[in-house]
């Protein structure tokens, strides 16, 4: 009979053992809902905080595949409901297209279990460079032979002014996160490639008003190579690398390189980050990335006019800081697909490339692509 | 495969392989016979499904009571199911092919193995999306863009041992060892590397020469890791990953791994009352699974986590009356499997919940009609199902409260104990699917018949079987049909 006991005894210890599983989480997901409101707080209007009716309202989540559009009502308000646990990046605005004007706000926000959140989203009208990197492309165009040489970049001036880029420089991240961006004041750059010129002084490089600028990557027939590539041979400006041997189009300008590497200005064709700067106060610098010290170049945040970071993936680390880029562009893009990211409005810059850019199936070199809602 | 197919321990794979198990059932067990039968097993006695710890409780330390002959026997087993009454990630068409041997082996009067090896090719044909060798194994799943054909292979073996330690005490250990390959055809190419461990240790006290008590610990190690690679164009895969049905991210890649982790351990605890006219057996099972999926090319973050627990109370009797060739049996059953699901970035937050309940009772006849030579089984099982699919990132609640009625006939003429002649029908009224996206109300038609040859020391059994999933109302159907051969040599 002892011996029955004993093993009597040792199940329920054994189903004690067993029972280290974990303990069941009490709050349901997707349980959360979301008030909002939207305040102009310009003062343009009225010394007071007045609410914006009529504002779109964006709701992205890096934590996983959530975009959804929502306008506000005639108290600013607007209420979100069956948000699942997770980060969110909101940001309201209120676009006049034609006079380029926009009303913004961004926030992020984290839910996990909260069926009455609150919130306010502060907006006001933005200021932003006239110049802006307009369309980025970037993922090349043949997997068969692994060609991704017509990248290029397109600028586009949203001012009524010619505006001239001598002495600008474009920059290309680095691809590792050498340490926290927000803890200074710079941008940390690979490649800078320098317009000619000196910014201020001399009048090389034009861009005109409501006028688009494409930098090519190599101002070459692509398309030769096969038919999605694109004809870059009208570029205005290609980049050029005499160090590497680089191909040059006798009838295209160069935007010579100032760091050493002998590389063309190619940039990643899943994730990194690309700048325009006014070109002052760069310098040279060391910088571990992890297996080794790497001379950089440091790029002054009060001298970066736009930037745009993109990645196929929406949780990737950050090569940039928030203040130039708060978002992460391009999200769901596969590599050879032909396909480019372009502002879904020319100018548009709320310094989120995660709502201001959009995938276009076909690069669009100096031209606007047409939105879907206007046909 | 077969673990996955037929594992007893994971309610949840069990319930997932439901379709298969229709068609399977008995090819690759211990028990073809009964299978033949229209799977009867309440009151239908067999050498192989005797109410002792070892055919009822599976616990290894009582083979050695089992075991009545040594043999050999030799098993292929092809079976085929198609149709389109099935869930979404399903595939259109199962084909198995599987080839192996088992044998039994007395090494004295103390201590006795058996040993079981097979190699299977499994066909999942027109799989929409799916990329997992068990898409509904837990509320987590990987899916692409397009329809494609998945191919498995691999050997599966399975030893048992054994050995009297004193007079009325029996050690038994175990185990279950699968692994394969499998590589889907197309684009997003995946290819699954699928391992399975179940360790089984028991242990045998005989309080008396009626009654004896059980003990069985059986730990489960299962492994799916899934890696996509460049394809050969050099495109990216493109691959969505859903936490539930509501929550997903997509990723384009060029080389991934995904890794899914389950761990678990069983407990039973078995009570087995065996007189010469009455038998009764009694197992309290608990058992605790835990499901880890972690993705990432280097880092593998741990991106969900499944739990089930499972208390499961099994209950089986059978009284032979005096004096005439009856057996009457009774079986019950209630089980709660407590299964959720958590994204551990949000530990404090239920993604997903699936409340399984059962409460069973069934009743079976055996009779043998001597001047015939015919045995007739027949029983009834009805099985209460509450279940619960409440998946809380989709904003989806699903709910069943049914009576679900499992009817069985079998039918057995024997011949001068050379030749017998088998049948059977098993009618299953609503299937049952633990995440509620089997189609609602479908039923089970399944149809068996086989013979059974002795020659000297050898053994021939053949089953076939036909088997049709139909749903009142629903033009599409699921249909299957299996031959399985056994060639058993005798050696003692």
């Amino acid at each position: 009979m002892r011996k029955i006991l004993t093993v009597l005894l040792v199940f329920p210890v054994g189903l004690l053992l067993g029972s280290c599983g974990e303990e069941k989480p009490g709050a349901p997901d997707g349980d959360n809902v979301l008030t909002l409101v939207a305040m102009d707080t310009s003062g343009v209007s009225s010394e007071e905080w007045l609410p914006v009716p009529g504002a779109t309202v964006r709701l992205n989540s890096p934590t996983f595949h959530y975009q959804e559009t929502f306008e506000t009502d005639e108290e600013g308000r607007v209420v979100i409901t069956d948000l699942a646990a997770g980060d969110y990046t909101i940001m309201a605005e209120k676009i006049n297209v034609e006079e380029n004007v926009l009303i913004l706000g961004q926030m992020t926000k984290q839910l996990l279990y909260d069926p009455a959140a609150t919130d306010t989203i502060l907006m006001s009208y933005m200021q932003t460079s006239p110049i802006s990197i307009n369309e980025v492309y970037y993922c090349g165009c043949s997997a068969s032979a692994y060609y991704y040489y017509d990248q290029f970049f397109e600028l586009y001036n949203s001012s009524s002014d010619t505006l001239y880029l001598d002495g600008h420089i474009m920059c290309r991240s680095t691809q590792v996160q050498l340490f926290d961006w927000e803890s200074v004041d710079y941008a940390v750059a690979y490649f800078v490639y320098i317009f000619p010129g000196t910014r201020g002084v001399t009048k090389e490089c034009p861009i005109p008003p409501k006028g688009f600028l494409v930098l090519a990557g190599d101002a070459y027939d692509h398309s030769l190579v096969s038919g999605l590539c694109v004809d870059m041979t009208s570029a205005d400006w290609e980049f050029c690398n005499p160090i590497e041997f680089d191909y040059d189009n006798p009838s295209v300008p160069n935007i010579d390189p100032i760091t050493l590497w002998s590389r063309d200005f190619t940039i990643n064709i899943s994730h990194v980050a690309i700048w325009l700067a006014t070109g002052e106060d760069y310098y040279f610098d060391f910088h571990f990335d992890g297996d080794n010290m790497k001379e950089y170049v440091n790029v002054p945040i009060e001298t970066i006019l736009d930037a745009v970071e993109y990645s196929s993936n929406p949780d990737s680390p950050k090569y940039v800081t928030i203040r130039i880029d708060a978002g992460l562009g391009g999200n769901g893009m596969t590599r050879y697909s032909a396909r480019s990211i372009e502002r879904r409005y020319p100018g548009l810059d709320s310094n989120n490339s995660t709502f201001d850019f959009e995938i276009i199936d076909t690069p669009t070199p100096g031209y606007q692509h047409p939105r879907e809602e206007e046909g | 495969m077969r673990s996955i197919a037929t594992n007893r321990y994971g309610f949840a794979v069990l319930f997932l392989a439901l379709s298969l198990v229709v068609v399977a059932s008995g090819g690759w067990s211990n028990e073809l016979r009964t299978s033949m039968m229209g799977n009867c097993s309440i009151a239908l006695y067999d050498e192989d499904n005797q109410l002792n710890p070892y055919d009822f409780g599976h616990n290894p330390a009582y083979m050695l009571n089992d075991l009545e002959f040594e043999w050999v026997r030799f098993i292929f087993g092809l079976e085929e199911e198609r149709g389109e009454l099935k869930r979404p990630y399903d595939p259109l068409l199962v084909n198995n092919l599987y080839l192996g041997f088992t044998g039994i082996k007395k090494l004295s009067d103390r201590h006795v193995t058996k040993g079981s090896f097979a190699y299977t090719r499994l066909w999942q044909r027109e799989i929409p999306n799916a990329l997992e060798i068990d898409q509904y194994n837990d509320p987590f799943y990987l899916v692409d863009e397009t329809t494609g054909d998945f191919e498995y292979y691999g050997p599966s073996a399975q030893v048992d041992y054994s050995i009297r330690l004193k007079p009325d005490l029996y050690l038994g250990l175990g185990f279950d060892y699968d692994i394969c390959t499998g590589l889907k055809q197309n684009y997003t190419r995946p290819e699954i590397v699928h391992t399975y461990f179940k360790g089984n240790i028991g242990l045998i006290y005989e309080a008396s020469k009626s009654w004896s008590v059980g003990l069985v610990a059986r730990p489960v190690r299962l492994q799916n890791r899934t890696k996509f690679r460049r394809t050969d164009e050099g495109f990216d895969n493109v691959i969505y990953r859903w936490y539930g049905d509501g929550i997903y991210d997509v990723r384009a890649v060029s080389d991934y791994t995904v890794r899914e982790l389950l761990y678990g351990v069983e407990l039973s605890l078995q009570n087995f009352i065996m007189t010469d006219r009455f038998k009764l057996g009694a197992i309290m099972n608990y058992s605790l699974n835990q499901n880890e999926l972690r993705y990432g090319a280097t880092k593998r973050l741990l991106q969900g986590f499944w739990q089930s627990t499972v208390y499961d109370l099994d209950l089986l009797a059978r009284y032979t009356p005096p004096g005439i060739p009856l057996v009457i049996g009774l079986s019950g059953r209630l089980m709660n499997d407590d299964g959720w699901a958590k994204r551990p970035d949000f530990d404090d937050i239920l993604l997903y919940e699936n409340p399984v309940n059962l409460i069973s009772a069934g009743g079976g006849l055996s009779y043998l009609i001597d001047s015939a030579d015919l045995l007739v089984s027949a029983e009834y099982v009805m099985n209460m199902y509450d279940v619960e699919a409440k998946d809380y990132g989709a904003s989806a609640f699903r709910e069943v409260d049914i009576i679900q009625n499992i009817g069985r006939l079998g039918l057995e003429y024997s011949i001068l104990n050379v030749y017998a002649f088998r049948g059977g029908v098993e009618i299953i009224d609503y299937l049952m699917d633990r995440w509620l996206k089997y189609p609602s109300n479908t039923d089970l038609y399944r149809f068996t018949g086989g013979f059974e040859y002795h020659t000297g020391y050898w053994q021939v059994d053949l089953q076939l079987a036909y088997s049709e999933e139909t749903k009142k109302d629903y033009e599409a159907s699921r249909r299957g049909m299996s031959g399985i051969v056994w060639v058993t040599r005798l050696t003692r």
